[in-house]
């Protein structure tokens, strides 16, 4: 935990770091004004003061609480490092392949990194699901979700 | 008050058509509600233009069934996904959803429901009886006081921090530098937006909301899929129990007053009231170490709160022709589509209009009691699905939730990079709750005070010294020096 907050307590001073840095082009308020860097700037002390603390206490304060580690070679980690891959694929490939073909291969897919192992089942549900958001939004609530520009949508 | 008057149009509003316009409403209102990124806004304006041919009871029953469904249809999804399904249920989730994966979702939503109508009943009964006195006080607020409301809601960031306050505070200075992305609120300037225009607005807040809460959880989900147990909601009745009301009511009361006062003032949604009510629950409480680990108390107070703000939203628009919130103001549009002026002269010229508007939001709260309750166990069921079923959907649900806020996939990158966010500060212990009451009241809090210095000629004693304010100011100070003193007694 103490060298994670080390971690947190350093991207938190070069945040904090670079929005003082943006706040340099900010244009002047007018004489007397509070301008557009006003707030940031309160803020970005706040958030410099907190991690410098954060940091400060990770060397001087005992440690009280334990986290897993953030091990990559883990199995879980593996699993949801994978289905964010996935969804970013997912996501990449939505408007050129369409919502409805998109939607059921990866929710097929997805199911499968779950360990769900009923493949007729799964295509089924993974139809049902495709098919229900496609109607409800696109049909009732007017809402267009991509069709697909490889078929000419 | 022409009691008869009254009871006249309450009539004309029981009849079967009217009726059924208002159950359709409801069950169509919880639907978009439920569903994360459709907003009662959304849904109240997609169903406007097929109510100009209705006559206008059933054009009004239809549209306020929506708006009050909608409202309490955000809770479902916060209390079994942890995404508030609107805005106004994002103080929903806080206690929700732990007690969603307690295995007592059922509990849970039978509350919500109850509390919402609690809440929705008590706004359409005092905006019934004291609509002109109460947007005679709403009209008291200008930007200094906006700025003491929003300041009070920030303060409990210390008390929604969980167990490390420097922790929370952090997270809270990020989440309010997050919410200055965006056309500055007085000059225009752009800032942090890396020339996209994409985030002129800011950051889309439900993309942000389904990110942060939704993916962090799907994502810790999948992580831990072999390690936790399966949820298995308990249902023995879709009725909250009597315990639970005699445990809960009085912050009910309190919230439903709080709320209704904080719809009527315009601009102040129902996802300030929600937290407003929640605060104020916590600070009552005997045992408030536990908000957040999933209290009923936490779940009653800001349901009854959110969906009391409609009640209150409507007293501005009616008596002086100046809307509340968004669904209000499209709500003013459909009524003079119907050839009514809202407004002073409308409690003069058209009474008959004005009782029917509040028979319908009366009964638009009991429909979405009886609705609300047939679908519970339906909704808790979801919870059990497996879960090699349910991540997917969720996921699927996610993304088009996000995409269908302005039809972008922008807004589903933002929501994916807040997820992976989200999901590395829960897996390391800070609190992600201060993030969301940062960019609910952050954006209210600076863009007020700056008008207020403006018109105290930048004189903050002239601000801070305004008799509401200067309420609103203590108040906070209260809750903050009272959150840090409590935390440290719990250590």
């Amino acid at each position: 935990m103490k060298r994670v907050d080390i971690i947190f307590g350093v991207i938190g001073l070069v945040l904090s770091a670079y929005v003082f840095y943006m706040l340099d082009s900010f244009p002047n308020a007018p004489p007397g004004e509070v301008g557009a860097d006003f707030f940031p700037y309160i803020l970005a002390i706040g958030l410099g003061g907190t991690s410098i603390v954060l940091v400060l206490q990770s060397f001087f304060k005992k440690v009280s609480e334990t986290v897993e580690p953030f091990n990559i070679f883990e199995t879980g980690i593996q699993r949801a490092g994978v289905s964010l891959v996935a969804t970013v694929i997912y996501c990449l490939a939505l408007y050129s392949i369409g919502f409805i073909v998109c939607t059921m291969v990866y929710l097929t897919l997805m199911m499968f990194l779950l360990k769900e192992r009923k493949y007729f089942q799964m295509v089924l549900v993974s139809g049902a699901i495709t098919a229900t958001i496609f109607l409800v939004f696109s049909s009732f609530l007017n809402i267009t979700l991509p069709l697909g520009t490889i078929y000419g949508y | 008050m022409d009691i008869e008057l009254f009871f006249g149009a309450l009539l004309g509003i029981l009849q079967w058509k009217p009726l059924l316009m208002i159950f359709a409403g409801v069950a169509g209102g919880i639907l978009i509600g439920s569903l994360p990124g459709l907003t009662a806004t959304m849904g109240v304006a997609l169903l406007v233009p097929f109510t100009f041919g209705l006559p206008f009871n059933e054009s009004i029953g239809m549209l306020l069934g929506i708006f009050s469904g909608s409202v309490y249809g955000g809770s479902i999804s916060a209390i079994l996904i942890n995404t508030p399904g609107t805005p106004a249920a994002a103080a929903t989730l806080l206690d929700g959803y732990p007690l969603s994966q307690k295995g007592e979702a059922g509990r849970a939503l039978s509350m919500s429901v109850f509390a919402s109508f609690v809440g929705g009943f008590t706004g359409a009964l005092i905006m019934t009886f004291l609509s002109p006195q109460i947007s005679q006080l709403a009209l008291e607020f200008s930007a200094a006081e906006y700025f003491g409301l929003a300041t009070f809601g920030l303060s409990i960031i210390i008390s929604v921090s969980g167990k490390s306050i420097l922790k929370g505070l952090m997270v809270g200075f990020l989440g309010l530098l997050i919410s200055t992305i965006g056309m500055d609120p007085i000059s225009g300037y752009p800032r942090f937006t890396f020339g996209s225009m994409n985030l002129f607005e800011g950051p889309a807040f439900i993309p942000t909301l389904i990110g942060l809460f939704a993916f962090a959880e799907v994502f810790k989900g999948v992580e831990q899929l072999t390690s936790t147990k399966q949820v298995v909601s308990k249902i023995n009745s879709v009725f909250p129990s009597l315990a639970d009301i005699k445990r809960t009511w009085k912050d009910m009361a309190k919230s439903s007053v709080l709320g209704t006062f904080i719809g009527s003032i315009p601009g102040a949604g129902s996802d300030i009231a929600a937290f407003v009510g929640y605060s104020e629950a916590k600070r009552r409480s005997k045992t408030p170490e536990k908000f957040g680990t999933g209290q009923i108390e936490g779940v009653a107070a800001a349901e009854s709160a959110n969906n009391a703000c409609s009640g209150g939203a409507m007293i501005p628009m009616l008596s002086l022709g100046v809307p509340g919130d968004a669904v209000t103001a499209i709500l003013l549009g459909a009524f003079v589509i119907q050839g009514i002026q809202p407004g002073p002269m409308l409690y003069k010229e058209d009474l008959d209009v004005v009782y029917s508007v509040f028979s319908a939001m009366l009964v638009a709260n009991i429909a979405m009691l009886i609705v609300g309750f047939l679908g519970v166990r339906f909704f808790a069921r979801a919870i059990s699905v497996r879960k090699s079923i349910l991540l997917p959907a969720i996921f699927i649900m996610s993304i088009v939730g996000a995409y269908s806020m302005r039809n972008n996939m922008f807004d589903v990158w933002l929501a994916l990079g807040f997820g992976v966010l989200g999901y590395f500060l829960q897996r390391y212990r800070f609190p992600v709750s201060p993030i969301l009451l940062a960019l609910i009241l952050g954006p209210m809090a600076e863009a007020n005070l700056r008008r207020a210095l403006i018109i105290a000629d930048n004189s903050m004693i002239d601000v801070l010294s305004r008799p509401i304010t200067a309420i609103f100011l203590t108040l906070g100070v209260v809750t903050l020096v009272m959150s840090i003193i409590r935390q440290r007694r719990t250590k």
